[in-house]
């Protein structure tokens, strides 16, 4: 679980939902982290190359009990890591002027020095890239970062709310915004913004939480308390609600429940303070200089294959794949630039090591199914996206896929039907609908197939193939 | 017609607005608290060093507290600077020692280290002044990172090493601050000594990010518990710290300071944590302490975050009767103001009074809850600092090199940023430590000295202008210790009563404030002065006039 857990996190990533949208809502652990302990766990004498080298991967991994101790050994890290540092920037650097006029390389960039906190230079890429799309989020995001480091609450309100002028529906903003204004001191005003946050995103403890700090500040500790309690019933792991539950109650004057509440709090705080311990005992210095370089590799690939250069966009691939062999956003979107290249037994290797890395990702399951089903290995496709159904039972993509395949391989057509229609269900597309028309068809169910392609096509009324296929099927009916 | 209105218009805008600025520069004028940086010409030539030779070894940026204190009894405040030594790696021609310097009056400083043989080279961290032999002088104790040191004031201007007899040397612990205490009423002062973390060269933690090199910081080394000890009376002290109830509970402590905050007439010990819940050590009346600080709300911020506490307070902010607590913390968090509402529970009121106003980018120290105008409330005083030397290599957002913070209460329960406004002491760019106040040239105005990792102290003069009035008010214990350590002192003047103690131990692991000043505002008479000694005797006095330095003996009154 845990290693999925980092997996689906990577690949967040990796997909450009900037990490520093996590910045606010946990700003203390990343602050513990800027303070705390970053610990270059490699062994003595181990070979660090800039650029690393494949062979080398594993004895730069953490490694626990080793620490490097010696002043000469820390100078070896050092120069390692600037030396991986330094050919990031080069290879951004080469970017911005691959594409000028192109705020990606510059957002790429700023995300980079943002990384290694130099919010100097990062900001002067950040409003470059805003010049040339002032509607970029992550940009929004990331300056709104700096100004909360200094303390500019109500600047980083700002940079939030265009956020949210070009994605009205964007998570966290209002609960970033919500909490900003506690800490100026705007009460009511955040609860405005949290129940914004609320609205977009239910099931979020921490604004339920933050909500009831809110009505606390105002002394309002009847719906304080609602609030921290709807809080631990999403989280019953959130210390912070616990501890509002302890204060209210107090105030309250119940006694007996601002005991139970205390005690649940010191239980939730000791088991997050050990985590909190551990995850600084694993961190490993090098190897997250070598992740968040990989990281920019992938999305500089990104770049340049979607720009049609895609011998640049493997080279940067495969060297984000020697930095970070676990990185799953890198070898999918290499895994997929093979298999579009027509090189389908390396994207099989890829995934069979995704695979050997015990790690169970969504979009691994679906690129390896569709692999599978391209080499006619219609078996392993079929167990993939069993598989995808499985992990992500509330996306269509599973089911839409199986449902296809059995429909191509005249397989378990009464099964691709009821899978169509749980695609159709999850989501109603123009796409799904027409699938589970085919399915119709296929299983003898000509007004159900009609029905089906009426919905596609009043979805997508421009889609001629849709058009096609409702009169075909009128016609046939 | 347009026009002539916008230009009639401007016309107006440009008398009524330098009138107004006019208005504003001498309202705070007026008012204005102004603090000059006058180090220059003291005559304090002591530079701190904090040990380092690269290795970037923790103990490194918790690097000192200082302490304020009459040693020769003249009547006027000495300082005593800590300092660090150097650690394993770093080489010295001469090995720094602490430093004191006397007062000589009108901001002249000489410095006696020598002479009073106080010039410990050990690792200093935190000190405390007091007379624990009850011998009628202040002697000093210094928490170290190795074994800690008891000066006895042989009352002649010197002093001597007791620590070995007295029995407080206390182990090669990371000493944090150091607060002596009545805490079983009988007559002579007790020892709290605060520990930090476990660390020693070979559980060291080289730390970097992005690599480049930092300090570690308190979680990555085991907590441990503080210590206390039992004043036998005979000039010898006894550990208690188990039969107590203070070794049940381990922290990483910082600063501290003993109080009575539920007004039942003992002394409780606040100690502050680095990155851990901070302590509250409820004190049962005979020396017994059990730990509220989570159950009286003191234990963390509002929502329940700890904090990276470092200094702390007391002073009743709001005039109420009851001892409120003012505390530092690390960069990233604001500074904290818990309000005490009854004696039991405490809120924290930062964000509605404004206390934590400038303070959120730094990492913050000494403080002190101090009245510098005179107006009758106490103003806030905030020393700031990184503790990474080179943070600006990897989050350039913060400063190693920062000004201090000066919060000045308004007088309605709130406190404004004044430290642009409050002269050239509070743009001092450095990093500093240790803050201690108290009233350096006898204006009658209170001063402040702040020690700074690896630089110059500063040291700075009150040149506020106002018509003010005060009154100083020094404690002599006779049944009670001498210096009347605990003591709770209420003046009543007119409409306004304040109250506030007598601490051994305050701000971050410093000392300071053994005469209690408080501001009197534009009232031209003290109705009455209450002072309810340690173990509940009581004297009063009525119609005492203002703007004058006081003696009140126990039993006695006003003596010379």
């Amino acid at each position: 679980m845990e290693k999925r857990g980092k997996a689906i996190r990577i690949l967040a990533v990796a997909l450009g939902l900037c990490a520093a949208t996590a910045f606010f809502f946990s700003l203390k652990l990343l602050l513990n982290k800027a303070s705390g302990p970053q610990v270059p766990r490699v062994p003595a004498g181990t070979p660090y190359g800039g650029t690393a080298r494949a062979e080398e991967e594993e004895s730069s991994r953490p490694t626990e009990g080793l620490s490097s101790s010696s002043t000469e050994e820390s100078g070896h890290v050092e120069e390692g890591i600037a030396a991986v540092k330094n050919e990031e920037f080069r290879v951004v650097e080469k970017l911005i002027r691959d594409f000028p006029g192109n705020e990606n390389p510059l957002i790429i960039m700023g995300e980079m020095f943002r990384s290694r906190g130099d919010a100097v230079e990062a900001t002067k890429y950040y409003e470059r890239a805003l010049k040339i799309n002032p509607r970029r989020p992550e940009a929004h995001v990331a300056l709104s970062e700096f100004c909360i480091k200094e303390a500019n609450f109500a600047e980083a309100i700002t940079h939030w709310r265009k956020v949210l002028e070009v994605q009205p529906q964007a998570q966290l903003m209002n609960g970033y915004i919500g909490e900003a204004l506690l800490m100026l001191n705007k009460p009511a005003e955040a609860i405005e913004a949290l129940e914004k946050e609320v609205q977009v995103t239910p099931y979020s403890s921490r604004s339920y939480c933050l909500i009831g700090q809110a009505y606390q500040q105002l002394e309002e500790y009847d719906k304080a308390r609602e609030n921290y309690e709807a809080s631990v019933k999403i989280n019953p792991e959130n210390s912070d609600a616990y501890y509002g539950l302890m204060t209210v109650c107090t105030k309250l004057g119940d006694r007996d429940k601002a005991k139970e509440y205390s005690e649940s709090f010191r239980r939730v705080k000791a088991e997050a303070r050990e985590e909190l311990k551990a995850d600084k005992v694993k961190y490993d210095d090098i190897f997250e200089t070598q992740k968040r370089s990989a990281l920019t590799y992938v999305r500089a690939a990104q770049i340049y294959r979607l720009n049609g250069n895609v011998q640049t966009a493997e080279e940067l691939l495969n060297q984000a794949a020697r930095l970070d062999p676990e990185n799953v956003a890198c070898l999918l979107e290499l895994a997929s630039l093979y298999r579009k290249n027509g090189q389908q037994t390396k994207a099989l290797e890829i995934h069979a090591k995704i695979r050997g890395m015990a790690i169970e990702d969504l979009i691994d399951l679906l690129e390896f199914g569709a692999l599978s089903v391209d080499l006619q290995q219609f078996e392993d496709a079929e167990k993939a996206f069993r598989k995808a159904i499985e992990l992500a039972p509330q996306s269509p993509s599973g089911y839409q896929k199986l449902a296809l395949l059995y429909l191509t391989i005249k397989k378990e057509l009464a099964e691709a039907k009821g899978l169509a229609e749980k695609a159709v269900a999850l989501e109603e597309t123009a796409i799904n609908y027409s699938l589970l028309s085919r399915a119709c068809i296929m299983n003898g169910d000509g007004a159900g197939a009609l029905e089906a392609i009426r919905k596609a096509l009043e979805l997508e009324p421009q889609n001629r193939e849709y058009q096609r296929y409702y009169d075909l099927i009128r016609r046939m009916n | 017609m347009i026009g002539r209105a916008f230009v009639s218009n401007r016309g107006r805008a440009a008398v009524v607005v330098p009138m107004l600025l006019c208005a504003l520069a001498c309202a705070r004028t007026d008012g204005a608290i102004v603090l000059s940086n006058v180090t220059k010409e003291t005559g304090v030539t002591f530079i701190h060093t904090d040990g380092s030779g690269g290795q970037r070894y923790i103990v490194e940026t918790v690097c000192a507290g200082l302490a304020l204190f009459d040693y020769d009894n003249d009547g006027d405040e000495d300082i005593y600077f800590l300092n660090g030594a150097p650690l394993k790696g770093t080489k010295v021609s001469k090995p720094p020692t602490n430093a004191l310097y006397r007062n000589d009056g009108n901001f002249k400083f000489t410095d006696v280290t020598k002479e009073a043989g106080v010039g410990d080279t050990g690792f200093a961290l935190g000190v405390a002044a007091a007379d624990y032999d009850n011998d009628g002088d202040l002697d000093i104790y210094i928490n170290n990172y190795g074994p800690n040191v008891l000066y006895r004031n042989n009352g002649d201007g010197t002093f001597s090493d007791v620590t070995a007899e007295a029995g407080v040397a206390n182990g090669d612990k990371v000493g944090a601050a150091a607060m002596f205490l009545d805490m079983d009423k009988d007559g002579d002062l007790d020892l709290f000594v605060g520990n930090y973390v476990i660390f020693t060269y070979e559980n060291h933690s080289p730390q970097s990010t992005n690599g480049i090199p930092m300090y570690a910081g308190p979680m990555d080394y085991p907590s441990r518990p503080n210590d206390l000890y039992r004043n036998n009376g005979d000039g010898t002290f006894t550990n208690v710290s188990i039969e107590s109830g203070i070794a049940a509970h381990k922290g990483s402590g910082m600063g501290g300071v003993c109080a009575d905050y539920d007004n039942d007439g003992d002394t409780d010990i606040r100690i502050l944590n680095d990155v851990d819940s901070d302590f509250l050590f409820e004190n049962d009346g005979t020396g017994k302490f059990e730990e509220v600080g989570l159950l009286s709300g003191l234990a963390y911020n509002m929502h329940g975050k700890p904090m990276g506490s470092m200094g702390v307070d007391c002073g009743d902010y709001d005039n109420d009767g009851w001892l409120d607590f003012f505390q530092t913390s690390y960069n990233k968090e604001t500074t904290l103001l818990y309000k005490n509402l009854n004696g039991k529970l405490f809120e924290d009121v930062t964000l509605a009074t404004g206390a934590g106003e400038g303070t959120y980018p730094h990492v913050t120290w000494g403080t002190g809850l101090v009245d510098f105008d005179n107006d009758g409330d106490k103003d806030i005083f905030v020393a700031c600092g990184h503790i990474q030397d080179n943070i600006e290599l990897f989050d350039n957002t913060g400063t190693y090199l920062v000004e201090n913070i000066l919060l000045m209460n308004t007088g309605d329960g709130k406190f404004v940023n004044v430290s642009k406004e409050s002269g050239d002491g509070m743009k001092v760019k450095l990093s500093s430590r240790g803050a201690v106040f108290d009233d350096l040239d006898g204006d009658g105005d209170i001063d402040a000295v702040i020690l700074n990792s690896r630089r110059e102290p500063t040291i700075l003069r009150n040149d506020s202008q106002n018509s003010n009035h005060w009154v100083r008010i020094r404690l002599r214990g006779v049944k009670t210790n001498r210096d009347g350590v605990g003591a709770r002192v209420k003046v009543t003047a007119g409409d306004l009563a304040q109250i506030d103690e007598v601490h051994s131990g305050r701000s971050y692991q410093s000392h300071y404030g053994m005469c209690l000043h408080f501001g009197l505002g534009k009232r031209e008479k003290i109705d009455r002065i209450k002072v309810r000694w340690i173990g509940g005797g009581v004297d009063v006095i009525e119609n005492v006039a203002v703007d004058q330095r006081l003696t009140i003996t126990e039993g006695k009154g006003v003596t010379p």
